[in-house]
């Protein structure tokens, strides 16, 4: 098997939070004591394992707390994780090495706001050591790639939310980096800055580079991702492609017909899991599989009543995060 | 050192850009109100009051600068999480803090050197040669009005389609223009202040070196209102700290063993161990027109520079330990 882009394993996060909580030494005195608010530990990341392949396109969800921020701010050497190891493009975490060949945009990123774009750039471009001829071209390029010609002249402090995301993708790209590591993206952007966002993703994906975002705007992992992982409560509860982990067999099945006398609808209901009035002439019904719904199919048709929609309930992505989340908190791990 | 560079150039340009040198017109002000002050109030020792009161402004305005920014050097960072896409970038932490303390520095080597230009202009013009001032202003305002109008022909060069921002050309006569009203500034303070003023000008610059790399300790690991705070309070007792490692507290031999011999043992070891910014005081020889003695200079500057470096290995391992939440 080839190296992986990234790889980690059994990583744990522990803050010691609180008035005494920092004081080194302190966290063994008290650790069998309930000093909640004056010297308290948070476990934040309680073991992940995760191994993202050279060139896919990986979607790290979560419910907001869960740890994926803290997860990535591990993986960009941000934070010294209290448990574990991991290897980022065949180096260990934090190696020079690989955060030369790597690109993060943060969560709600926040810039240099009295820099102009080329300048911003060209500052990000010298940590990289590029030449000075290096950092002008690349500079120039990625302006136009993430649309902001027309405003090259103007502060970053004036800039709207949309163009701060743009800009701070800019930077992450400046090194032409192998693996891109994005947090929440798309947060705060309209429609078309998280289409754009897509389209970038797809360009990259096409460019041969490992993608790894967190979000938690399930339509556009779906959209984009080849495989995703679900993190819940500091640990990784799911991992897969798409099409493994919304593989399970038929959910439910959606019948939808017309106006119905009240004899067709006793039988079809006693037929089915759920029934909904939609408005004065639509029923829905929900059959728990497809033997079922054919039966209120039969049923409709029988009854001379029009029959308007058979359709099966895949799973979706959204209903696998809720029941993720839901697990999570009903084991209460 | 490309990466130190990079961030010593960013921290200058952030100073610049928040205009740090507004407190260098708030010095000339101070100044100017001071000579007319001090010209009409003393009689035939208005050069020597000068020489006093000028170093004392010039210490104290230089220290506070250094202060308040060198605390909200890195705390700002992280407080705007601009550290954020740095530290995932190649570079090491201690290169990070080093290249915040190479620009703090950079930036406080041009305030000091405007510091004195204005200090030479006004001794020439107690000593009643206004012409020295009158040069200084001439050197600013041809500074200021090259530069408007190198920026004003390089906008008009611009097509509005086309990339950028000022020609590349323009950018680089700027920097030119700059350079050579710098220099020119140089040599004109070190030509019209005796040497003993420049000797006294380089030991304050020394000092304020000193107080950033403490600044920089506290800031790596506390608030900028602690370290504030805490890096006043070396300040202050580093200033006194040639008379605090001899204090004296306990008079009566009764009081041996008593909480004022504790007290007395505190201080002076407090005054061991901040940095002794008595050193960096060369205003007696200055007011007295005598000449530093080179080996004081050099011993100083050498204590100074190696309490500094000390500060920066303490605040890099801390800073290395931290955790960017």
């Amino acid at each position: 098997m080839s190296e992986p882009a990234l790889s980690v394993t059994g990583l744990v996060k522990t803050f010691d939070v609180g008035f005494l909580g920092a004081v080194p030494g302190l966290r063994r005195l008290t650790a069998g004591l309930n000093l909640r608010g004056i010297a308290q530990r948070v476990e934040a990341v309680r073991g992940i394992d995760l191994r993202v392949e050279r060139g896919e396109t990986f979607g790290f969800l979560g419910p907001n707390g869960a740890g994926k921020t803290t997860s990535i701010k591990m993986l960009m050497g941000l934070i010294h994780p209290t448990a574990g190891s991991g290897t980022l493009l065949g180096h260990p975490l934090g190696h020079r090495d690989a955060r030369a060949r790597l690109g993060f945009l943060p969560e709600h990123p926040y810039f240099y706001d009295y820099l102009k774009p080329l300048e911003f750039l060209d500052f990000y471009g010298r940590l990289f050591a590029m030449t000075a001829r290096e950092r002008r071209k690349r500079a120039e390029a990625l302006v136009d790639r993430v649309g902001l010609r027309h405003a090259v002249n103007r502060p970053l402090r004036k800039f709207s939310k949309g163009m701060i995301q743009r800009i701070g993708i800019a930077q992450a790209l400046i090194n032409d980096p192998e693996l891109v590591v994005l947090d929440e993206p798309m947060s705060g952007l309209d429609p078309m800055g998280r289409k754009d966002v897509r389209d970038l993703i797809y360009e990259l994906r096409a460019g041969g580079k490992t993608v790894f975002f967190s979000s938690h705007i399930l339509q556009d992992v779906e959209l984009v991702c080849d495989r995703v992982a679900i993190v819940a409560k500091g640990k990784v509860r799911a991992v897969g492609s798409l099409e493994q982990l919304l593989a399970s067999p038929t959910h439910s099945v959606e019948v939808v017909t017309g106006p119905l006398d009240a004899a067709t609808l006793a039988k079809a209901e006693a037929e089915s899991t759920e029934h909904l009035q939609l408005g004065e002439a639509r029923h829905r019904f929900t059959a728990t599989d497809e033997a079922a719904a054919g039966r209120v199919a039969a049923i409709v048709v029988g009854g001379g009543a029009r029959l308007i929609s058979v359709v099966p309930q895949r799973r979706s992505l959204e209903a696998l995060f809720v029941e993720t989340a839901r697990r999570t908190d009903e084991e209460g791990a | 050192m490309n990466q130190i560079l990079a961030i010593a150039l960013n921290t200058f340009r952030e100073a610049i850009r928040n205009r740090i040198f507004f407190s260098l017109a708030m010095f000339a002000v101070g100044m100017l109100l001071l000579v007319m002050a001090v010209s009409s109030a003393s009689l035939h020792e208005e050069v020597r009051l000068m020489k006093d009161v000028g170093l004392f402004l010039t210490s104290t305005f230089s220290v506070v600068i250094a202060i308040f920014v060198g605390v909200n050097l890195v705390y700002k960072e992280i407080e705007h999480k601009t550290i954020y896409t740095i530290m995932p970038k190649p570079i090491y932490r201690w290169q990070f803090l080093m290249g915040k303390y190479v620009g703090l520095a950079s930036t406080l080597a041009v305030l000091a050197v405007a510091m004195g230009a204005v200090l030479a202009g006004l001794f020439g013009w107690v000593q009643n040669d206004p012409s020295i001032f009158m040069q200084l202003v001439g050197l600013g305002l041809f500074w200021w009005i090259g530069d408007w109008a190198l920026q004003a022909i390089g906008a008009r060069r611009i097509d509005p389609t086309a990339r950028g921002d000022l020609p590349v050309v323009f950018d680089r006569l700027r920097r030119g223009l700059g350079l050579i009203t710098a220099t020119a500034v140089i040599l004109f303070t070190a030509h019209y202040l005796a040497n003993e003023v420049l000797g006294a000008l380089l030991l304050i610059y020394i000092e304020v070196l000193v107080v950033v790399a403490v600044s920089l300790v506290f800031s790596s690991f506390s608030t900028p209102f602690l370290s504030g705070a805490l890096a006043f309070g070396v300040f202050l007792v580093g200033r006194f700290a040639d008379r605090l490692r001899t204090i004296t507290l306990v008079e009566k031999a009764d009081d041996l063993g008593g909480p004022l011999e504790t007290m007395q043992t505190l201080v002076r070891g407090v005054a061991e161990v901040v940095p002794d910014l008595s050193r960096f005081n060369a205003t007696p020889w200055v007011v007295y027109d005598a000449q530093i003695p080179d080996g004081y200079l050099f011993s100083a500057s050498a204590y100074g520079l190696t309490y500094a470096a000390l500060c920066m290995v303490l605040a890099v391992l801390l800073f290395m330990r931290r955790d960017f939440v």
